[in-house]
């Protein structure tokens, strides 16, 4: 099963070719500006680096949050326009469970977080099966502060950040946390297309038409008293 | 040659078909209703509800064609001006189409479509013309020396005409969009009741100044007691409209005397104005000019303008790379665009 995955939930905008579950090629780029130009341009260079045709894939996997607003927006429409245009299957994966992804193998709590604003972060604790990340909690919008009441003692802490960042995180959590190594923090649509692959086979198909992103926010208007 | 249309720049969801100029579907989804109780457009909002659309739209207009979606010879998007968050996501699902389809893709000027919106149904227009482009988001009076090929001769330097009507129509308590409840209104009213200023900033100035306008009416019904303003509110409307068009009009007078031009068209969503349409259509007649009224439907934005004014680029071989990003400032192409030669 060939698919094309798509992630630009966050400051990485990317794009993967999985046969299986073996990664063909893949495309990552920390700049976000530029995801909405390069995205598509990208997905045909890739595919034509493979000698692949858009006709050789079985589905289309893409990142539907919680992350960046506009990032959702762009990765979702190319997904959309590439799927209806080819009338491929189309799957979502959720951004945070894709970055627990790689440490299915592992033992412990797992917490991955995404930024949402300065002192926010969308996140969610995932336990490993041995085999598989099973979630074990609702996934939230956590102000940093809250972060000590939220997480479990031992827990591992996640998420595509600089070394910078993760020191300040760790500096406002009181509780006993690990920081993940850098080479299993990147966030990666390699991560989107192993789970999409899993959903697919698994017949979870979505209404391409009518999916959005997964915001988890809801959007404050803020309305001005008076016209200006 | 079959082109799609697609159009997503401010709060409308539109795709269209069109075949050698023909129309063959026109939809449009509307986001009044999500707006609406914030008395404008916002957004992030605009942004969503255009995801959730765009599908379904561009499914239709297929479906409305009797077309598969690989009938297509070009797919037209707008990638500009407009709301970035809204450009983004009919440009992007555009892209991806394209791809995969190995279809051209044309990438249009959101205000071009407005102009192309006159050829809809006047394919063999004659040029040069002068366009005034009225909506929410512009005002601006345009040079048509050919298609393709404009100059600004006129602009607001604050509200657009549109806005000002929103504004105005906020503070007389009115509905939203302003437009539409102002027009009715100002049908029972008079428009000699109160005289409202017009903003004329010099005999040879085109350029157009709303704010002042919206202020003199927020004056005027703040010294008036509640009873008056209900009594008189059709009279007030009728006012400011009246001030609008008068402005409307006489710098259009002006900007086709300076050219020498005997042609004009409207476009834009306030180009749907009764009053607005009827005043245009007298100066023609007694100035001996050519007038052309888009229809209603193609006044507001819609994706068919939008296929049109690619249908023409595709045409010419002018076709966009798909590294085409949404530009949300695009400014009117002052030549014929992509650095084409003139």
């Amino acid at each position: 099963m060939k698919i094309l995955a798509i992630d630009t939930a966050a400051d990485v905008g990317s794009v993967a070719f999985l046969e299986d579950h073996h990664l063909q090629a893949e495309y990552r780029i920390r700049q976000k500006r530029i995801q909405s130009k390069k995205l598509v341009p990208v997905i045909q260079s890739l595919l034509a680096d493979l000698e692949w045709k858009f006709s050789d894939l079985s589905g289309v996997a893409a990142a539907i949050g919680p992350g960046s607003f506009t990032g959702l927006r762009i990765g979702l429409s190319v997904a959309k326009g590439i799927a209806f245009a080819g009338n491929l299957p189309f799957t979502s994966v959720v951004s945070l469970d894709a970055l627990a992804l790689p440490f299915s193998g592992t033992g412990g709590l797992v917490c991955a977080m995404i930024r949402f604003r300065k002192q926010d972060y969308y996140l969610a604790v995932y336990k490993s099966n041995g085999s598989q990340m099973e979630r074990v909690s609702e996934y939230e919008v956590l102000y940093l502060d809250e972060l000590n009441d939220f997480l479990p003692d031992g827990t591992i802490l996640t998420g595509d950040f600089s070394e910078e960042e993760m020191s300040r995180l760790k500096g406002f959590i009181r509780k006993e946390v690990e920081l993940a190594p850098p080479v299993c923090r990147s966030s990666s649509a390699l991560y989107v297309g192993l789970l999409g692959i899993e959903n697919l086979r698994l017949g979870k198909i979505e209404d391409l038409d009518r999916v959005v992103p997964f915001y988890l926010k809801d959007f404050p208007v803020k309305t001005r008293g008076k016209i200006v | 040659m079959k082109v799609l249309g697609i159009e997503s720049s401010c709060d409308e969801t539109a795709a269209a078909v069109l075949e050698d100029g023909k129309l063959l579907s026109n939809v449009i989804l509307s986001q009044l209703d999500v707006h609406r109780k914030y008395g404008g457009v916002v957004p992030e909002l605009a942004s969503r509800a255009h995801v959730q659309a765009i599908l379904p739209i561009i499914r239709e207009a297929l479906n409305e064609a009797h077309l598969g979606r690989e009938a297509i010879d070009g797919i037209a998007v707008t990638y500009g001006p407009g709301l970035i968050g809204s450009l983004l996501v009919g440009l992007n699902v555009a892209k991806g189409m394209a791809a995969v389809l190995d279809k051209p893709l044309i990438g249009v000027n959101h205000i071009e479509g407005h102009i192309f919106a006159n050829s809809l149904d006047h394919p063999e227009m004659d040029l040069p013309f002068l366009a005034l482009i009225v909506s929410g988001g512009h005002t601006q009076l345009v040079d048509v020396q050919d298609w393709g090929k404009y100059a600004i001769v006129g602009k607001t330097i604050d509200d657009a005409a549109g806005e000002a009507f929103d504004k105005v129509a906020k503070l007389l308590g009115l509905g939203y969009p302003g437009g539409p409840e102002i027009n009715r209104l100002a049908k029972t009213g008079d428009p000699d009741f109160v005289k409202f200023p017009r903003a004329w900033m010099g005999a040879d100035n085109l350029n157009f100044s709303f704010s002042g306008l919206k202020t003199a009416v927020l004056n005027y019904v703040e010294s008036k007691s509640d009873e008056f303003k209900q009594k008189h509110l059709a009279d007030i409307a009728a006012g400011f409209q009246q001030s609008v068009v008068d402005v409307l009009i006489e710098k259009s007078r002006k900007a086709l005397v300076r050219l020498g031009y005997k042609t004009m068209a409207l476009a834009g969503g306030v180009a749907r104005n009764s009053a607005l349409r009827k005043a245009f259509l007298k100066m023609g007649e007694q100035n001996n000019l050519t007038i052309y009224l888009p229809d209603y439907d193609f006044c507001t934005d819609n994706a068919a303008m939008i296929a049109r004014a690619g249908e023409f680029y595709f045409q010419r071989g002018q076709t966009s790379t798909l590294d085409l990003d949404a530009d949300p400032s695009l400014k009117l192409p002052a030549n014929y665009p992509k650095g084409a030669e003139a």
